[in-house]
């Protein structure tokens, strides 16, 4: 796999890790537990 | 008067219209310091982005990847744009629900020491003050460059222009003109990146040239050029340059005063998050648009110099008049976003942190009274007081800027890159402790902030001097974040934290039950799931559009030298 190839994929996955992380910590942290 | 002087002119113009409607709903303190910390998400996005972006972005950075080093540009956003999700998460949120108006004010209470506030208000007038120099000199460049006007007037225009708004309106007019900049700014650099590449032959066509581009080899690898002509010799020393640099912007990020303050002015903890998500898109898509398209104008010409005016190469002689006299101000519109931003910054803390002390607790003492009610006329007064108070602080600050910018030696790299970083070093380790140690003392975060300060200082003052040359792995920025921490674990383990310090510290995580509503954590959710699909199409158009067709390119090159081997 090229450097370039590696850059690309990672440019994107930045945002698709940081995007599930976050979903994943507003609903720890803010999903009400009553409903 | 010209096209690029019409549109400066007429910009500039609109930025004091806007800041004196913003002005006139300005009625409490609360209004003028955190914008009566009811601003939606779009307001808080536009400000943070505005803020981070100057003229640097399209300036410095954009000359950089003209010389051929746009991918590392583009590794250190990776790292950078990450302190924006960090910050909000494991500080901003926290910052918001102290309820502070300054991030000094946070740690005021944090700490119940009114030492920390002045030390942190000091560090912000001595950082952002240079770093209000270094944007304002940055901008009067511009400014004389395009339309000839002498350096005194570029100057005394920057300087009235972003001083007018930010002293009459505060924050209420600074979030809003930042969002009017930012909008301006992004939409003029995607069209200007058009024109661009279809003047450079189309995508496929820039893409093969930058490919195998002989002046400047590798100017489009993912290492950009490297070798004995440039600063960095091979590849991985280019990729361990940009990623401790990225990381240390992240820091900056995460808990610099220019990017934290504006989640004070946040409606809810639910646009502190959301605006996080946004600004995190908005910044990767904005350095990749603005990096390449810098990178494809070698192939017009190559010869521009200094390399950092090369965005205003573009806006006199490849962009029709209109469009060139818009990309400027949308250049200076980034300088002003952060100039306005700075300014208002440093005069809170003059009159709040620093000089602020009395007045408080002649406000709290009529605030009690008024609980008991007593003097609703005495609050009021002394509100105004307050406002009146921080109105002169910002001019005092204005014109101590304005006679600094006319009369030092300029040197915008330098005062940019120490006055950026230094609240990393200083504020980095506090800042994210003060919400999640309870071990921190009141001594441990004071002398942890100096130690992180001094350390930045001392560091970058040795390498301006040219008595040191830091390697890339002892960043001034890293090596004092370090030290602060020491310093902190050390002092911390000498002392004791006291009951009110913990009681406010456990009250920081107690969530308010109106940040539970079903139906608002359910808007929040939206934008990881953008940011997920947004992450999904660049890993997908960079592969198409950039990976492939450039190692087709360059494989197609070798063929071709192999046949003239003898």
């Amino acid at each position: 796999m090229s450097g370039e190839l590696i850059l690309a994929m990672s440019y994107g996955l930045v945002l698709v890790g940081a995007g599930l992380w976050t979903w994943r910590r507003v609903l720890k942290d803010y999903r009400d537990d009553d409903h | 008067m010209n096209s690029f002087q019409a549109g400066i002119v007429i910009s500039l113009g609109c930025y004091l219209a806007i800041g004196w409607y913003a002005g006139k709903r300005v009625k409490h303190l609360e209004d003028f310091f955190v914008a009566g910390r009811n601003a939606p998400t779009v307001l808080i996005l536009g400000t943070l982005v505005a803020s981070f972006m100057s003229t640097n972005a399209f300036m410095g950075e954009a000359g950089m990847s003209y010389q051929g080093h746009a991918p590392l540009v583009i590794i250190m956003t990776c790292f950078n744009c990450l302190g924006y999700i960090v910050g909000a998460v494991f500080f901003g949120r926290y910052l918001r629900r102290s309820r502070a108006l300054t991030v000094p004010d946070f740690f005021r209470s944090r700490f119940n020491s009114r030492r920390i506030q002045v030390f942190a208000g000091v560090s912000i007038v001595a950082g952002l003050s240079a770093y209000l120099l270094a944007v304002t000199w940055g901008m009067a460049l511009i400014i004389t460059e395009v339309t000839g006007f002498s350096e005194v007037i570029a100057i005394l225009m920057v300087w009235a222009s972003y001083t007018l708004f930010t002293l009459y309106s505060g924050s209420r007019g600074v979030i809003l003109t930042d969002t009017v900049m930012f909008l301006l700014f992004s939409s003029i650099i995607v069209v200007t990146a058009f024109f661009i590449v279809q003047a450079a032959g189309g995508w496929s066509s820039v893409i093969d040239s930058l490919a195998t581009y002989a002046d400047k080899p590798g100017i489009i690898a993912w290492h950009g050029r490297v070798g004995p002509d440039v600063y960095w010799q091979t590849p991985m020393e280019a990729l361990v340059w940009a990623s401790i640099l990225g990381v240390a912007w992240g820091i900056v990020v995460a808990v610099s005063p220019w990017q934290t303050s504006r989640y004070l002015m946040a409606r809810s903890e639910h646009v502190v998050i959301r605006s996080a998500c946004g600004a995190l898109i908005a910044m990767l898509l904005l350095y990749l648009v603005t990096n390449f398209a810098a990178a494809t104008v070698n192939l017009i010409n190559p010869d521009i110099s200094p390399p950092e005016s090369t965005m205003i190469w573009v806006s006199m002689n490849l962009l029709p008049t209109l469009l060139g006299a818009i990309l400027i101000c949308g250049v200076l519109a980034a300088g002003l976003s952060s100039a306005s931003t700075f300014l208002s910054l440093v005069g809170f803390s003059v009159s709040h942190d620093i000089f602020g002390s009395a007045e408080e607790s002649a406000e709290e003492n009529a605030e009690e009274s008024n609980e008991s009610g007593a003097s609703e006329d005495q609050l009021s007064q002394l509100q105004g007081g307050r406002l009146r108070n921080a109105r002169v602080a910002m001019l005092c600050v204005g014109v101590t800027v304005i006679v600094l910018a006319l009369t030092l030696p300029r040197n915008i790299y330098w005062l940019t890159h120490f006055a950026g970083p230094l609240f990393a070093s200083s504020w980095g380790v506090v800042a994210f402790m003060s919400i999640w140690s309870r071990r921190i003392t009141e001594s441990g975060a004071f002398w942890g902030m100096a130690v992180g300060f001094a350390v930045n200082v001392g560091m970058n003052a040795l390498s301006l001097a040219g008595l040191m040359e830091w390697p890339v792995m002892a960043d001034p920025i890293l090596v004092g974040v370090v030290c602060s921490y020491i310093a902190v674990a050390i002092v911390s383990r000498q002392g004791t934290v006291t009951a009110t310090e913990s009681a406010y510290q456990e009250g920081l995580h107690l969530m308010p039950s109106t940040e539970r509503d079903p139906a608002t954590v359910r808007q929040t959710l939206l934008w990881p799931k953008v940011m997920v699909a947004m992450g999904v199409l660049i890993a997908a158009l960079m592969t198409l559009f950039y990976a492939l067709p450039y190692q087709e390119a360059v494989a197609g090159v070798l063929p071709n030298l192999a046949g003239h081997l003898p």
